[in-house]
């Protein structure tokens, strides 16, 4: 599954990684941190959708990424 | 926003003076509490000075040197919210409003302008007329600014918050270029040439926050 940057909110373009609390290869459950966005005044932690391995992370910190951008994609796990 | 979500029962609390990184624990138990149902709380509460680094943060933004705020006994902290460089002391208002935003609206830009208005109404009971600069999230009375935001959010769950300088120390923000900005602060002491009852400024604020989030009004605690 990939996890994209979504809607962050009206007039809200892109955000800026901040800081990535997964690493490829880490077993990730459904609601884990994933990764923390920033804008000019707003942190926004983004959770994992599903459970599973991270496969690949596609942004480092730092990167600004417009909104729909992947961030990760995530291996579901039976 | 649902009726149901409108009618949900806000926790207030008051943590008087509270050191920073206690009141960031204190925050962040809440935020899981939200998560797993819990309704909104409103936080308020005054810091020892300290310094707070936001995540866009330029510590060239601190002007006093560490043997300085060493002696002052002022603390640097790097925080996971919004923004840049902030200092809170006594004197200062801080609300840390955590809620679920999925519950209201998923959109950040609403939250800060949200939050802004909870401010402008409070400043507005002490007559003092402010404004606002697009594109630069705070609160002013003319070129000087009073309210500071910044803030996180977890899962769409709100936490960190907004800084309203009542009856602030103001040379203190001498030690700091606020928010990155070449900005004086002011404060209600400042503008009104008194001091104000924290206890009156906590009531108002609580009234207009549950107004503005909720649509009703709320008892003073």
């Amino acid at each position: 599954m990939q996890i994209v940057l979504p809607q962050l909110g009206e007039g809200i373009e892109r955000a800026e990684v901040a800081f990535w609390h997964v690493k490829v290869g880490d077993r990730v459950a459904q609601q884990t941190d994933l990764v923390e966005m920033v804008t000019d005044k707003a942190t926004f932690i983004i959770p994992a959708d599903c459970s599973g391995v991270v496969k690949n992370i596609y942004a480092r910190v730092g990167e600004s990424l417009l909104i729909g951008a992947p961030l990760a994609q995530i291996d579901l796990v039976e | 926003m649902t009726a149901q979500d409108m009618d949900q029962q806000w926790t207030v609390e008051d943590w008087n003076i509270i050191n920073y990184n206690e009141a960031y624990a204190r925050q962040k138990t809440a935020v899981q509490a939200v998560l797993s149902g819990h309704g909104p709380y409103l936080f308020m509460c005054e810091h020892p000075a300290v310094i707070t680094l936001g995540r866009l943060a330029d510590s060239r933004h601190i002007l006093a040197s560490s043997p300085v705020l060493e002696q002052q006994g002022i603390d640097v902290i790097a925080v996971d919210r919004g923004g840049d460089v902030t200092l809170h002391a006594p004197g200062q208002l801080v609300a840390y409003p955590v809620f679920n935003l999925k519950n209201y609206r998923c959109d950040l830009r609403w939250y800060l302008d949200k939050l802004e208005q909870v401010a402008i109404d409070l400043l507005t009971d002490f007559d003092i007329l402010t404004c606002r600069f697009p594109g630069r999230t705070g609160v002013w009375v003319g070129s000087k600014k009073i309210v500071s935001i910044g803030v996180g959010v977890k899962h769409w769950v709100t936490f960190h918050g907004l800084a309203i300088n009542i009856n602030t120390d103001l040379p203190l923000f001498n030690l700091i270029k606020p928010c990155g900005l070449e900005v004086q602060m002011t404060s209600v002491q400042q503008l009104q040439g008194t001091a104000v009852d924290m206890r009156i400024v906590k009531q108002l604020f609580q009234r207009h926050c549950l107004r503005i989030f909720t649509g009703n009004f709320s008892p003073a605690f």
